[in-house]
């Protein structure tokens, strides 16, 4: 094989070429199936992938389609049960996954808007509330979504660096970053925990950064080990930290600042934020 | 059906074409109609959809005044923002603190913004995007613009740079200060859910203008922009409604409306020229209206439209009102096409009718004339003219009975009120009968006329008629002789009647004498003297019958127009005396004076003396006749002279009994005398009157009578006569040289041998008696064939010397008999028989043909014995030399 190989010819390279392509399910005809984020439309995430996915099923030679869900738990309980071939995912999610299907394999970070293939979680608040961190208790606290890294698993590991936990204070979910961001702008919560960047878009309306954790991975393709073979995942890979910027411009406003190998060993930072396993799904208050 | 011929043609295609240009000027109407209602209608379609969105946007307006007024415009608010301008960082949260409740009730009202801007025109407080701050905004935003510069409110549309709305700005001030200012924004969807609260059932969008897009938005945001489906000059705003604020998608229906507009002309064009308009679309058997209501920016710069989608069921009914006009409008044009068609066609028919008739009337023989209600004459046709002598324009226009027909039969003037034709037709009915027209020459032609008049459908008259006419001049004139030939047929008829009766009677009388005496001398031993008397009786009534005959025989040769008058000298003088001389004895029987009155010298003529001698002694016999006593005087004269012809008036005067006057007419005429009982006293037949009248006609003259009862009569005829010179000599005149006859011709005796081919037995019984005794031998055959037989036969001894042949006889006729003898003659070389005709064929002709057939001389039965011993003597005298 090696030796044919190393003399190809035009028909033993289009093989090859073919069975790299096809992968060891070189046979299956299926569209590989892909999660986006739940909670989207179904318009606004075809908008936003549709592009990166045609790119992606020409580099691979095989159609991709998109496999909707409500949120993230029915994401891991269709890819544990061999459902999905690809998911785009948060840290803490993946984690979670990780944690109970340990086929699920990190493909790449997309950058963010800054270029970096990381970001930052804080708790922010009224810069003139003069609030300190340090043994709080008791406080109203704004949260995104339970599964949003930035949400309760980094609020809360925050806090209990400050000797606090969530436990101790009254949260509640409010979903997206910039909720968070304004309703403590407005006043109507102590502090709250989202994205350090957009939690800095809001610093002109008087918040203040109180904690930011260290760099965390930003959010990535993670594929299935069980669907997918390390080669295939490799060429996804490829082609995806392979995009030029004149073919990721047209892509989603997440996706589209480029993207790098991932590594199951980058999201170290986020398990150890992690304090306890099981995160509540629901407000305390 | 008529042929086609190329005028037909011409004129079926110029009704075609008429129709069709009548067809599409009514079709273009009812279109021009129709589009006209149904621009109306859109029209106010697009008047809804402007006054929907002005109260809409001016709602908001107010709502955004009360706002200013009751919230921002307030102390506390103004002094924050103050701060925040003078350069305060945490003003700008206290401001978003402040009013974050505000501006949540401010999106349930559908006001999504809340914009704080410096005096500057940077963005400073944007409630809707509060991570965005800071960005020049006096380019893109002229409500800004103008709001900060002018310090004046501006309410308008304005694209942003993010979402475009319908702004309301409000300069802010602190007490003089100018800060900045505010402005609340109101996306359409806002706009439309008020418009669909304003009038419902309508589908809204809104499109706004590409560049109005490409030189505002965000960048980032630009992908919320797609371009219209209609229009591509057009951008519609987030339609995968990234944005909570976004208007719903457009429905199924709109989306074709946009698909089936996307090629019309009229959107580009009227939408580029910022027009305000509404389209009518038919989509799947659905009517919508389309309506474009332009929006202007705060600048009055066109740069977005809301467009009205409306179920228009109206537009649907206007095109079928529309589609049912023009099939009526066809319908109706193609009824009357075919009414128009059908009255051409009459028309012509009519016309061609005309034309017909006018040739049948123009070719007719009979004249014919149309006459009005007032008797005008309205058209004559040729034969008119001809017959009248009247050209159209002496009568047309004019009363013709005044004209040719103001005359009755007579020739007086009839009112034409009373003309017998107007009379009649004015009334209605139809007039037949002759009439007499007066010609433009002024003659008076008979015609027969036919008038009818002209009636209506309802048979009620119309005033009109028709007369139609013909000269029957010539047929009143046939008709005229007829019956004169017919009168004279009757009276010839009943004069033959009387004729007959007549000459029963005249030929009864000697003949009873004749018969009477013939059996008185049947009877013996009659004395010597009673034996002559009765003889000399047979031979006078003999005589009596025989003149009788001979006038019958001139009579009907006159009539016949055989008598030939002969032509010799004719001495008046001598006829005179002659005549007198031949009446003399029975004159002074009477004891009456006959006396002549003859001209002076003895002037000659040239005529036939016999005839004048004849007429003469008819008159002078009727005189003796009629007179009793008296005398009766003859007479001749000249009553006119020329050297070419001389009229002679021969009169004979009586003083006998006279005649009545009313009985002078009867007199000339055949048969007739004055009266019968006439006849019976003094005999005669009637007829001598009757042949010197038609021998006067004949010789150009007249015959007349003057007469008195008890006075006597003139009777007179005149003739015409050339006048010979006095040299000319009277011998050359034909004067019967022969001898007078005697009065006993018997007497002396002739030598000779006779042959008598007589087929009738009495006839040879007289003539053998008489030659017999005149001293001639005679032999006798029966028939012509015998004659010829006995002549031929004879011995040379007895041969006879004369041969007297009757005409008609069984076997062989004389004349035939005759032919046979003349040539038997040559063949044999024998001498000439006299051959003497002795036939009872008495007329000229007769003794024409007897000679014709090779006869020597003529005697007509009975025999005269005078002129048989003449004759005899004659030819035996010749045949002796």
């Amino acid at each position: 094989m090696t030796q044919l190989l190393r003399k190809p010819s035009t028909a033993l390279t289009v093989a090859y070429g073919l069975l790299v392509l096809t992968g060891t399910n070189a046979t299956m005809a299926e569209p590989l199936a892909f999660a986006p984020l739940p909670m989207e439309s179904p318009e606004t995430v075809s908008t936003q992938w549709k592009p990166l996915l045609d790119y992606l099923g020409k580099s691979l030679g095989e159609p991709v389609r998109i496999e909707y869900s409500d949120d993230y738990g029915k994401i891991l309980d269709k890819f544990r049960a061999g459902k999905l071939d690809l998911a785009y995912l948060g840290p803490l999610p993946y984690v979670t996954l990780k944690e109970k299907f340990p086929a699920a394999t990190p493909v790449v970070h997309f950058n963010e808007q800054n270029g970096q293939p990381t970001y930052s979680c804080a708790i922010v608040a009224l810069e003139e509330r003069k609030l300190a961190l340090k043994n709080i208790k008791g406080l109203r606290i704004a949260l995104t979504q339970p599964l949003s890294t930035c949400g309760y698993l980094s609020t809360d590991g925050l806090l209990r660096r400050a000797g606090s936990d969530l436990e101790k204070n009254r949260y509640r979910y409010l979903d997206k970053h910039d909720a968070v961001a304004l309703a403590v702008a407005r006043g109507d919560y102590d502090a709250g925990g989202l994205k350090t960047a957009i939690g800095r878009k809001y610093l002109h309306l008087g918040l203040m950064v109180l904690a930011e954790s260290p760099p965390l991975p930003s959010f990535a393709l993670i594929a299935n080990g069980t669907r997918l073979s390390a080669e295939r995942i490799e060429q996804i890979r490829q082609a995806l930290t392979r995009a030029q910027p004149g073919t990721t411009k047209s892509w989603g406003d997440n996706i589209r600042h480029g993207a790098v190998p991932a590594n199951d060993r980058d999201y170290d930072a986020v398990r150890q934020l992690r304090g306890r396993a099981d995160i509540p799904e629901r407000d305390n208050f | 059906m008529y042929a086609t011929s190329p005028s037909n043609k011409r004129r079926i295609l110029i009704w075609l074409g008429g129709f069709a240009l009548a067809w599409i000027l009514t079709a273009a109407l009812l279109q021009d109609n129709w589009q006209y209602k149904q621009g109306r209608y859109l029209d106010q379609h697009a008047s809804v959809v402007a006054t929907a969105y002005r109260a809409s946007v001016d709602s908001y307006a107010l709502a955004t005044r009360v706002l200013f007024t009751e919230t921002i415009n307030k102390p506390n608010t103004i002094t924050i923002f103050a701060r925040g301008i003078d350069g305060d960082p945490a003003a700008r949260g206290q401001l978003y603190r402040l009013l974050a409740q505000t501006y949540d009730d401010l999106v349930k009202q559908g006001i999504r913004q809340l914009h704080f801007h410096t005096s500057t025109g940077h963005s400073y407080l944007r409630f809707h995007a509060l991570d965005k701050f800071g960005d020049p905004l006096f380019d893109v935003r002229p409500s800004l613009r103008i709001a900060n510069t002018e310090k004046r409110m501006v309410f308008g549309f304005e694209a942003g740079r993010i979402v475009s709305g319908f702004r309301y700005v409000f300069p802010l001030f602190d007490q003089d200060r100018h800060l900045g200012s505010v402005e609340t924004s109101v996306t359409f969807r806002s706009i439309r859910e008020t418009m669909t609260r304003i009038d419902p059932g309508r589908e809204y969008a809104f499109v706004l203008r590409r560049d109005s897009v490409e030189n505002v938005v965000f960048a980032d945001t630009r992908n919320l922009y797609v371009p219209w489906p209609m229009n591509a000059d057009y951008f519609v705003e987030d339609p995968e409604l990234k944005l909570p604020d976004s208007p719903p998608p457009p429905t199924p229906k709109m989306r074709s409306l946009d698909a089936a507009l996307a090629s019309s002309t009229a959107v580009h064009t009227r939408m580029a020229a910022g027009d305000s308009f509404t389209l009518p679309m038919e989509i799947e058997g659905e009517f919508w209206a389309v309506s474009f209501s332009p929006v202007a920016d705060v600048t009055q710069r066109q740069v977005a439209y809301v467009v009205s989608y409306t179920a228009a069921p109206y537009l649907g009914a206007l095109r079928n009102e529309f589609i049912r006009m023009l099939a009526l409008a066809t319908l109706a044009l193609a009824t009357l096409l075919f009414l128009a068609y059908r009255l051409w066609q009459a028309r012509e028919q009519q016309t061609r009718e005309a034309e017909h008739l006018r040739t049948i009337t123009d070719t007719i023989a009979d004249g014919i004339y149309v006459m009005d209600a007032r008797g005008t004459i309205r058209m004559i046709n040729p034969a008119f003219e001809e017959i009248l002598g009247y050209a159209p324009a002496d009568v047309i226009g004019k009363i013709g009975h005044d004209i040719f027909h103001a005359h009755a039969a007579n020739g007086d003037r009839v009112p034409h009120k009373n003309c017998p034709i107007f009379s009649v037709v004015k009334q209605g009915g139809a007039f037949q009968g002759d009439e007499i027209f007066r010609s433009k020459a002024g003659a008076l032609i008979n015609v027969g006329v036919a008038s009818r008049p002209i009636l209506d459908r309802n048979h009620r008259p119309t005033g009109i008629s028709v007369t139609a006419f013909r000269d029957i001049s010539v047929r009143k004139q046939t008709e005229a002789t007829l019956l004169a030939a017919k009168n004279t047929a009757e009276a010839a008829n009943r004069a033959k009647s009387e004729f007959l009766s007549m000459m029963s009677h005249e030929i009864r009388t000697p003949m009873n004498g004749v018969i009477g005496m013939a059996q008185l001398l049947l009877i013996p031993g009659l004395e010597e003297g009673e034996r002559l008397d009765y003889a000399r009786t047979i031979l006078n009534s003999g005589q009596t019958l025989l003149n009788l005959l001979n006038d019958i025989l001139d009579l009907s040769k006159i009539e016949a127009g055989r008598i030939e008058l002969e032509d010799g000298v004719v001495e008046p003088r001598q006829i005179l005396r002659e005549t007198a001389l031949l009446f003399a004895a029975a004159a002074a029987d009477k004891k009456i004076a006959l006396t002549t009155d003859g001209p002076e010298g003895n002037r000659r003529y040239r005529g036939d003396s016999h005839r004048l001698r004849q007429m003469l002694a008819n008159l002078v016999g009727n005189a003796v006749k009629f007179t009793h006593q008296g005398e009766i005087c003859l007479s001749v004269r000249e009553i006119e002279s020329t050297p070419e012809r001389c009229m002679l008036e021969f009169s004979v005067r009586d003083t006998g009994i006279g005649i009545p006057a009313d009985k002078l007419s009867r007199l000339f005429q055949p048969f007739t005398q004055v009266d019968s009982s006439i006849t019976r006293e003094y005999g005669g037949t009637g007829l001598g009157l009757s042949i010197v009248r038609s021998l006067a006609h004949m010789m150009k003259g007249e015959t007349g009578v003057d007469s008195q009862v008890g006075q006597g009569s003139r009777f007179w005829f005149s003739v015409a006569l050339t006048p010979l010179a006095p040299d000319v000599d009277s011998r050359g005149s034909n004067r019967d040289s022969r001898p007078t006859a005697t009065h006993d011709p018997l007497v002396r005796g002739l030598n000779g041998r006779i042959l008598v081919v007589e087929d009738n037995r009495t006839n040879r019984l007289v003539i053998g008696t008489l030659l017999g005794k005149i001293g001639l031998t005679v032999d006798m055959a029966e028939n012509g064939q015998e004659g010829v037989t006995r002549l031929i036969k004879s011995a040379e001894t007895e041969k006879p010397d004369l041969i007297l042949m009757d005409v008609q006889m069984p076997v062989l006729d004389g004349l035939a008999a005759t032919a046979q003898i003349r040539q038997w003659e040559l063949d044999n070389a024998v001498p000439r028989i006299p051959i003497i005709a002795l036939t009872a064929d008495a007329f000229a002709e007769d003794r024409e043909r007897c000679l014709a057939a090779g006869m020597d001389d003529y005697l007509a039965k009975p025999i005269d014995a005078a002129r048989l011993r003449e004759t005899l003597a004659h030819w035996l005298g010749r045949v002796k030399q």
